[in-house]
C-alpha cells in the first residue's frame, strides 16, 4: 500500500489508516478475538497508522487496541485525542495531562505517538468549543511540555469548528498534524466551493496544512457511510 | 456515503453528519446523486470514491476509516490500493457539485 509523509513528524503512514472509534464499532463493541483479527490482517496489508480518543466507547477503544497491541508488538503509530471539558477552561494544562495519563494507562503505553486536541475550534471560545488564542496560548505549551516530557511525540488538533479559527491556528504553524473533513459530499477543505453551495466551507484548509508542513488525517472521508 | 442508510450492527446507530449535510439521512439523499459516478464506471461503488477522492488530494497523508467487520477492512485496503480517483472522475465530480447536489 502507498505510504506518505505525516509532514514535518517525517513518520511514514499507509495511505489508509485504522480508525478504533465508534462509527465503525469494531474497537469498542467487537470481539476480542475480532479485534486481533483485524488488526493482525490491517497489518499485514501494511496499515500502520491506529486512531483513537478517549471518548470513543468511554475508554473501551482505548483499552482495547492497548490489549491488542499488547498481544501483537507491532511497530505502528498510534494517535489518540484530549478533549477538555467547558468546566476545565483555565487550567488546560491539567486537563490535558490529566487525560494523557489516563490514555496512557488505558493503552498500556508510556507514549504515544500522537495526541490530537478534540474539541471544536472556535473565534470565542464559546460553550462547546474551545478558542482559537486558548488553543495557542494554553494548549499548545501543555502539549508541548508533554512532548519535552517524552509522552507524546507529536501534537496536532482535530480540524472541526469554526474556519477562520481553524485557520488560525493552522497558520502559527506550531502544530504537527490535522484531522480533516475531505470527502464527497464536502470537498471543500481541498477545493473552492461553488456559491451556495449546502455544506461548511472549510475555505481549502488542506492548503494551509500543507504550507504548515502538517500531516493531515483524513475524517468522514466516507461521510458516515454504513 | 454508500446510499444505504442501514447500518451494522456493532456501528453506531445513528451518525451526526460532521460539516456535510444537515442529517444523515440527507447526506444518503445526496450521496445517492453521486451514484452516476459508478454507473457510468468511474469508481466500482461509492465507498471506493470517497476513499480514492480523498487520496486525490496531494496534501492528504492518510485517511481513516472505521471498520465493522473484517469485510470492510478488506474492502478499504482494496479501493485504497487503486490509488487516487483519476481526472475523468474528478470532472465529472465538478459538474455534479456545479448543481449543489
Amino acid at each position: 500500500m502507498e505510504r506518505r509523509i505525516l509532514g514535518k513528524t517525517g513518520v511514514e503512514v499507509a495511505v489508509l489508516g485504522f480508525g478504533c472509534g465508534a462509527v465503525g464499532g469494531l474497537m469498542v463493541r467487537g470481539t476480542a478475538a475480532d479485534q486481533e483479527r483485524a488488526v493482525a490482517r490491517a497489518l499485514a496489508l501494511g496499515i500502520n497508522y491506529f486512531d483513537t480518543a478517549p471518548i470513543y466507547g468511554d475508554g473501551e477503544s482505548e483499552k482495547n487496541l492497548g490489549r491488542v497491541l499488547k498481544t501483537l508488538r507491532p511497530n505502528v503509530v498510534v494517535g489518540t485525542k484530549v478533549r477538555i471539558p467547558d468546566e476545565a477552561r483555565g487550567r488546560a494544562a491539567q486537563a490535558v495531562t490529566a487525560s494523557l495519563e489516563a490514555s496512557l494507562g488505558r493503552l498500556g503505553l508510556e507514549r504515544v505517538d500522537l495526541l490530537q486536541l478534540h474539541n471544536l475550534i472556535s473565534a470565542d471560545g464559546r460553550a462547546g468549543t474551545i478558542g482559537a488564542t486558548a488553543v495557542l496560548d494554553q494548549v499548545v505549551p501543555a502539549l508541548d511540555t508533554l512532548r519535552r516530557q517524552g509522552k507524546i511525540r507529536f501534537f496536532g488538533i482535530t480540524a472541526l469548528g469554526d474556519t477562520p479559527a481553524l485557520h488560525r491556528v493552522i497558520d502559527a504553524r506550531v502544530l504537527d498534524t490535522a484531522q480533516v473533513c475531505f470527502n464527497l459530499l464536502n470537498p471543500s477543505a481541498g477545493m473552492p466551493l461553488p456559491a451556495g453551495y449546502p455544506a461548511h466551507d472549510f475555505g481549502e484548509l488542506l492548503a494551509r496544512t500543507r504550507a504548515a508542513g502538517m500531516g493531515t488525517i483524513g475524517i468522514r472521508v466516507l461521510a458516515g457511510a454504513p | 456515503m454508500s446510499g444505504v442508510e442501514a447500518r451494522h450492527p456493532l456501528g453506531i446507530p445513528s451518525v451526526d453528519p460532521i460539516a456535510s449535510g444537515p442529517s444523515y439521512a440527507a447526506d444518503v439523499e445526496r450521496a445517492r446523486r453521486l451514484e452516476v459516478l459508478v454507473r457510468e464506471g468511474h469508481a466500482g461503488s461509492l465507498v471506493e470514491a470517497g476513499i480514492r477522492f480523498a487520496l486525490t488530494n496531494e496534501g492528504m497523508t492518510t485517511v481513516l476509516v472505521g471498520y465493522s467487520t473484517f469485510e470492510h477492512l478488506e474492502y478499504a485496503a482494496a479501493a485504497a490500493e487503486k490509488g487516487p480517483l483519476p481526472r475523468a472522475a474528478l470532472d465529472r465530480l465538478a459538474a455534479l457539485w456545479q448543481e449543489k447536489m
